[in-house]
């Protein structure tokens, strides 16, 4: 069976995507408490909520990512073909 | 002995003594002050049951459960019906004695109470006759087939001053007295309409035996007029009840339409009926009952300005719910947006459709046997030797409107209560 080495970079990458997910989804429910004029408290309340939300923005972010750098592959090999 | 009973009786007190609406209905200020009971033979209630068909049987399981807790004894049974006759000395051990006539058992003369549950048409006189021989009495819903008998059995109850109590077991529901406590006290606003209906989809026969096709009438009597007026004594009484408690008055008319539109099979009570009562301060009650469809079953909803109830179903939904968490608002929008289509053609306006809300519970716990706790109140009062104070009432008006309800829908006319009929 073959190893999966995953590198620090990797880990500190994704945590970066997931703070980020988390801080979008942060700002989400501030806007909404401002918009729908709801109580201060789901600031913590809603908190595991929240978290269910920044798992799909990471999802989408991923989803996202994986498409960049699909589409960015396809074009190095284009690349390299017409350079041979 | 510590019967399941004693633990539902303290969780009614509990809530009745909480409550000073509850406590100013007497039936419910008894309830809450009983004292503890004397098990001594001297004190014992002694119980003969007529009529011991399924509700006989029923009302008979409830009395054994509480019999010694509450120091009764089943002393007899009476049937004309000769299963059901032997049925009830099977429940009873063989210890009560058994009677094919009523004017028998009633002739023993140390029964003190009686429990009646024949065919409607027979409440009158057996109960009047008990009353007459001194004897407390329970009686099953609806009071009588007539208003004439109906008005006879409340006579004999003022005259005798026996119990008269009538098998309205919604009076002693956790959940339709916590909602009345909420009415009264203004929680879902002004009362304006009252909604009820019963739904069922079956031909409401009971299988007659084969080969006695004379039997017929005996067992399907809720299907003719001689001795029913079916849906309505049968399920609507409940029901009008109910509607009459939350308004804390009585309807003032009614006007009604009924027929046979599914059940053509000889039968001759209503298989549907619509009506619609008025109060005085011009709420409706609404009612209608069907037997070729169950889709909506059973309820009665209370609709205020403020609120509205649904009894059956023990919810409360509020006009104004309260709101949901921002998020969950700015997710809901985002996946509306998302995944809601654009309409390119139809209706120009958004149908008032009624909202998707779940509602609240009117109350937590509602486990509680409601014909029990209202038989422990009838023990109660026979040993008390007195009447519980407006509990008659709420039988007799309930089978009032009942009857007055059939006679709008059979003579296609406005029904206002008869003086005569006023107690």
């Amino acid at each position: 069976m073959k190893d999966i080495i995953i590198r620090g970079a990797t880990i500190r990458r994704e945590l970066f995507f997931f703070l980020l997910s988390f801080i979008i989804a942060f700002g989400m429910n501030l806007y909404a408490i401002i918009t729908f004029k709801t109580l201060w408290a789901e600031l913590l309340t809603q908190l595991p909520f929240l978290i269910l939300v920044t798992l799909v923005i990471y999802l989408i972010i991923l989803l996202a990512r994986i498409v960049f750098l699909g589409i960015n592959k396809l074009l190095r090999i284009k690349k390299n073909k017409s350079s041979v | 002995m510590n019967s399941p009973y004693k633990s539902r009786r303290a969780f009614i007190k509990k809530t009745i003594i909480g409550s000073t609406v509850l406590m100013s209905y007497p039936w419910l200020e008894a309830l809450a002050n009983e004292s503890a009971i004397s098990m001594s033979a001297a004190n014992k209630v002694r119980v003969g049951i007529i009529g011991t068909g399924s509700r006989g049987q029923g009302l008979l399981y409830n009395l054994l459960a509480i019999e010694t807790s509450h120091n009764i004894e089943i002393a007899a049974i009476c049937d004309n019906y000769e299963p059901n006759y032997q049925k009830a000395i099977e429940l009873t051990h063989g210890k009560a004695k058994a009677f094919y006539d009523y004017r028998e058992l009633l002739d023993i003369k140390d029964i003190d109470a009686i429990v009646i549950a024949t065919p409607l048409h027979q409440h009158a006189h057996i109960a009047i006759d008990a009353m007459n021989a001194d004897k407390q009495v329970f009686c099953e819903k609806s009071m009588a087939r007539t208003l004439a008998d109906t008005k006879r059995m409340a006579n004999t109850h003022y005259e005798t001053g026996k119990i008269l109590q009538i098998g309205h077991q919604r009076l002693f529901d956790k959940k339709y007295l916590d909602a009345i406590d909420y009415v009264r006290s203004g929680k879902i606003g002004n009362v304006t309409q009252i909604r009820a209906y019963w739904h069922r989809n079956n031909d409401w026969r009971r299988p007659v035996p084969e080969g006695k096709p004379e039997l017929e009438r005996k067992i399907n009597w809720r299907l003719y007029k001689e001795y029913s007026c079916g849906l309505m004594t049968e399920l609507a009484s409940h029901q009008i009840q109910v509607a009459n408690w939350v308004k804390d008055a009585q309807a003032v008319s009614v006007i009604g339409v009924g027929g046979i539109n599914y059940w053509k099979d000889g039968r001759e009570v209503y298989d549907n009926v619509a009506l619609i009562y008025s109060y005085a301060d011009g709420t409706q009650f609404i009612y209608d009952s069907m037997t070729s469809n169950r889709f909506y079953g059973l309820e009665e909803q209370i609709l205020g300005d403020k609120g509205t109830f649904e009894l059956e179903q023990n919810k409360m939904y509020s006009e104004n719910p309260p709101q949901p968490a921002g998020i969950l608002q700015l997710v809901n929008n985002i996946e509306k947006n998302i995944f809601e289509k654009i309409p390119i053609g139809g209706a120009t306006w958004i149908p008032e459709t009624a909202l998707e809300y779940k509602g609240e519970y009117i109350t937590g716990d509602f486990d509680v046997n409601e014909t029990g706790i209202s038989l422990e109140v009838f023990v109660d009062s026979v040993r008390r030797g007195k009447p519980t104070p407006g509990l008659f009432e709420q039988g007799y008006h309930a089978s009032v409107w009942t009857l007055l309800g059939q006679q709008a829908m059979e003579t296609q006319q406005k029904i206002y209560l008869p003086e005569e009929l006023k107690i």
